[in-house]
């Protein structure tokens, strides 16, 4: 009962990230890893046993550790990707208020300064 | 025509631009952008984002202006002022100068003098002159410890970093690359230099710090913020 819950919430995650998805270049490809990471993480709610093996195959021990560790991975990777973007929205619209106050003053002062 | 000869003497700075990067400094911007008109022609005050006119008053004590509409940081307008410099024709050398009223105008006239005479594209000012310096023990630390850090990751023999006054000419001005639109951009335009093979010198400066100036200058805390920061970029 529990894993449906999950495998619902899941659903409707991969649905409102597929909305979200809109306009963005390689759309198609951000989908397809987006599914396909919905679909192992579906399969391992609906058979828990097989993070395990996987653990074990890797010499990891439990599966929960595993499935910890690569969270932990993940949303580093997230943070590291949110900073970068955020960077660069930071740097376009500081390099659109240089270019508008250097053209204003251009404009302003190339008469005066030709004297 | 008694004055030929005083004219003659004085020096022409009407091909200077004086870049003034301000933010919030309407209590003291007047004082500082009429100072240096008594010297200089041109002076560019580059309003980094100000909410408290400060636009407005150093348009007023006779100062070019050029806004803009977010706070950058003071690299940032430094950077602008580097671009608006080197689309003026007539402007050949360039002066960045500290907002706060912690520099002086006659250092800024005796550095494009140097520069002029000596054929350099940089001269910077150094607070470590012969008695040149009101800094206290801890800052005056602090600054050496940053020097030697910027002579051994740019190799450049300075004796002063993170110094507001410098002069250079308008060409190097718009060729400048400044990363750090923060308080590193002084690392970056000593980068600049270093792996561009700019000819450059130090000349000694006079740097008063009042009670403003220390209240507006970067705190000591913000060199751990400098350096981290060099590092992530």
């Amino acid at each position: 009962m529990a894993g449906l819950i999950f495998i619902l919430v899941l659903i409707v995650g991969v649905a409102i990230l597929w909305r979200l998805g809109g306009t963005h270049h390689g759309r198609a490809s951000k989908r397809l890893v987006m599914l396909g990471f919905a679909f192992l993480v579906a399969l391992t709610i609906l058979n828990p046993e097989l993070t395990t093996s996987l653990a074990n195959y890797i010499g990891l021990g439990r599966g929960a550790d595993l499935v910890f560790y690569l969270t932990s991975i993940g949303l580093m990777f997230l943070a590291a990707i949110t900073y970068l973007s955020h960077r660069r929205t930071e740097d376009r619209v500081a390099e659109l208020v240089s270019a508008q106050a250097v053209s204003e003053a251009v404009k302003q002062m190339s008469g005066r300064t030709d004297d | 025509m008694s004055d030929d000869a005083d004219d003659a003497a004085a020096p022409d700075f009407s091909d200077v631009l004086v870049i003034v990067p301000a933010h919030n400094e309407a209590t003291v911007i007047f004082d500082v952008v009429s100072g240096l008109r008594k010297t200089f022609t041109h002076v560019l005050v580059v309003d980094d984002g100000s909410g408290d006119g400060t636009a407005q008053i150093a348009e007023s004590a006779g100062a070019e202006v050029a806004k803009h509409l977010l706070n950058l940081g003071q690299g940032g307008a430094l950077l602008t002022g580097f671009r608006i410099a080197s689309q003026l024709p007539r402007i050949k050398w360039v002066v960045t100068f500290d907002a706060d009223g912690q520099h002086r105008v006659s250092d800024a006239a005796a550095m494009v003098e140097e520069a002029r005479s000596k054929d350099l594209e940089v001269v910077l000012g150094t607070r470590f002159g012969e008695g040149s310096s009101e800094a206290s023990f801890a800052k005056r630390t602090l600054l050496k410890m940053a020097t030697r850090y910027t002579r051994f990751s740019t190799g450049l023999k300075v004796t002063d970093t993170h110094n507001g006054l410098r002069v250079m000419t308008s060409s190097l001005a718009g060729r400048m690359v400044i990363t750090d639109r923060g308080m590193g951009h002084a690392s970056d335009i000593l980068d600049y230099i270093a792996h561009h093979k700019v000819a450059w010198a130090e000349m000694p400066i006079h740097v008063h710090y009042t009670e403003y100036s220390r209240s507006k200058g970067q705190s000591m805390s913000n060199a751990v913020n400098l350096v981290t920061d060099r590092w992530l970029r």
